[in-house]
């Protein structure tokens, strides 16, 4: 399997405010991202995603440790000829137009004439821009400018595609359209590095995640191999019962028809449905839980805070 | 060749192309105006110089409009870029940071091409108005114009790299109002020579970093009608290009040891 992206040991620090105060960003992060897979990275705020990902793209130079794109330092720029990046909350040139933005960041990397044209074209329409095409980003919403975003990291068709926040913002339609273009990349083959807060949609696109809080990394791999696969509860909706009869049953939804409860385990699962049944209630359903990634992610840090 | 030119001409493009849709050259409507009506006024106060008046305030006038475009120019179009946020767009593809001094640096330049070639053709229909000639020697002062306004573009650059707008725009003005009264350092130090023989070190210091805008204007060559000799511009030119690339080095290492937070 290639190793599209390697970070070993990295840390980073700035000095912020007017005592020059030391601020540790990232303390200690190792992971490697291969190709053709996606990859995210999740943490609460100031756990240190974006400046993680400002050493891969080459905006921000690691204090320790080495940081390699394509087998390339990333102090070098060689490494980003073969990589697109969309920044938390972009802000593009207000003055021009899609298009011509696309044709700017194309020349950037010494592309032009036809071939420039018509990949500008190409993704103006794969990002549903086709009628805004000729129109000023500022009078764009905040989606078609994320869509935009895309487009511009996607100029140079690169094997290794970095999203910052690419939901940020966006209505549920946004969200689920950066889902499928997340997916479109994949099936082409391409690398996803992207950092994310909404665990929800990491869940489902990640093929692995880095967990990140305080600078430090604090587990990595697939969402199976992070949750555990037990089940951590059941969720019980039945009728026709009194819900105060065990004190462990949480009641999470009460309604004239039927009570919907919560235990921890099989043993009170049992219990509480055998007492339903031989009170002449109804068990309308019984569904067990497993570990999501946002209990991982609670779990982690609030262990560490 | 292309991957090296290419991107540097995009972003100076992309910077003029910038500057003339925020409608930077709409000033000119002001300028225009307030240059005729100076010149009429001052020359009816100076009888039968109405044609040097006219010459001596359109230079003037080019000047203090040229600076001021530059400065704003070069420090809106530059800091722009960090404050914004869409250099981290630009130094994630694969450029480096010369690459993008130098291609914001030729973007203003072109905006002072356009400056000045706009100055001299309002400056120039308004001595002629006055009846006056355009003299060689009324093209060459737009030509040490244009020189001065490419170094305070490089030094107002410098300044954006590591300061603020503000104090960027107000450091360039306070330097350019020195660099333009060097003949005076030169009275200090005299007059100083017996009081406090030491300060001729600081002020031979202040000289030697301070740009000679003194020795780049020619207002009084014009208003005179002196003849310029070819080898002055080219020692000018000389001068300015090489304040220039000192100034862009620096701008050059100050950035690239900058992390893009």
């Amino acid at each position: 399997m290639t190793v599209i992206v390697e970070l070993k040991d990295v840390a980073k620090s700035f000095r912020v405010g007017f005592r020059r105060r030391r601020v540790d960003a990232v303390r200690q992060v190792d992971f490697t991202v291969n190709e053709g897979e996606i990859f995210g990275v999740i943490g609460p705020n100031g756990a240190g995603k974006t400046t993680t990902i400002k050493m891969i793209t080459g905006l921000v130079t690691p204090e320790r440790g080495t940081v390699k794109v394509h087998g390339i330092s990333a102090s070098e720029v060689r490494s980003r000829e073969d990589m697109g990046y969309l920044p938390e909350n972009p802000y593009f040139y207000e003055h021009l137009t899609a298009r011509e933005m696309l044709r700017f960041y194309g020349q950037l990397f010494g592309m032009g004439g036809k071939a420039l044209e018509k990949r500008a074209a190409e993704l103006i329409e794969r990002v549903g821009l086709t009628e805004a095409a000729d129109r000023p980003l500022k009078r764009y919403s905040k989606g078609m400018r994320q869509r935009a975003g895309i487009a511009q990291a996607l100029i140079n068709d690169p094997r290794l595609v970095i999203l910052d926040e690419p939901q940020s913002g966006l209505d549920p339609v946004g969200r689920k359209e950066v889902r499928d273009l997340i997916f479109g990349l994949r099936e082409e083959g391409k690398t996803v590095l992207f950092a994310s807060h909404i665990l929800s949609d990491v869940e489902a696109i990640c093929d692995r995640v880095a967990v990140l809080h305080l600078g430090v990394l604090r587990g990595v791999g697939s969402v199976q191999e992070l949750t555990s696969d037990a089940t951590t509860r059941y969720e019980l909706r039945v009728s026709g019962f009194d819900t105060k009869a065990f004190e462990y049953a949480r009641t999470l939804r009460e309604s004239v028809e039927d009570v919907l409860l919560e235990v921890d385990t099989p043993a009170q699962r049992d219990e509480v449905l055998k007492a339903v049944l031989s009170a002449g209630g109804t068990v309308q359903s019984v569904t067990p839980h497993k570990e999501s990634l946002e209990d991982i992610f609670m779990r982690e840090t609030k262990a560490v805070s | 060749m292309n991957r090296i030119w290419r991107p540097i001409l995009a972003i100076a493009v992309n910077s003029y192309r910038e500057a003339l849709r925020n409608k930077m050259l709409g000033t000119f409507g002001l300028f225009a105006p307030a240059l005729v009506g100076m010149s009429i006024l001052l020359g009816q106060m100076s009888v039968n110089q109405e044609a040097r008046v006219a010459r001596d305030m359109s230079l003037w006038m080019s000047t203090m409009f040229g600076v001021a475009i530059a400065v704003y120019a070069a420090i809106t179009l530059f800091h722009a870029e960090i404050e914004r946020r869409t250099i981290y767009t630009l130094l994630t593809k694969p450029i480096t940071r010369w690459q993008f001094v130098i291609g914001k640096y030729v973007g203003v330049t072109m905006l002072c091409v356009t400056v000045t070639a706009v100055c001299f053709g309002v400056s120039a229909a308004n001595v002629a108005i006055a009846g006056g000639e355009i003299t060689s020697t009324m093209g060459f002062a737009y030509v040490t114009l244009f020189l001065q306004l490419t170094i305070i573009t490089s030094i107002a650059m410098l300044l954006a790299s590591f300061s603020s707008s503000l104090l960027s725009g107000l450091v360039t003005a306070g330097v350019f109002a020195a660099g333009s009264l060097s003949s005076q350092l030169d009275v200090a130090r005299s007059s100083l020579r017996e009081t406090a023989p030491q300060a001729r070190y600081l002020i031979d210091a202040v000289k030697l970093v301070l740009p000679d805008f003194q020795s780049l204007n020619l207002s009084t060559e014009t208003t005179y009608d002196v003849t310029i000799p070819l080898h002055y511009i080219g020692a000018a030119s000389w001068y300015a290009a090489s304040y220039v690339g000192l100034t862009l080095i620096a701008t050059i290492v100050i950035l690239s040891r900058r992390d893009f937070t």
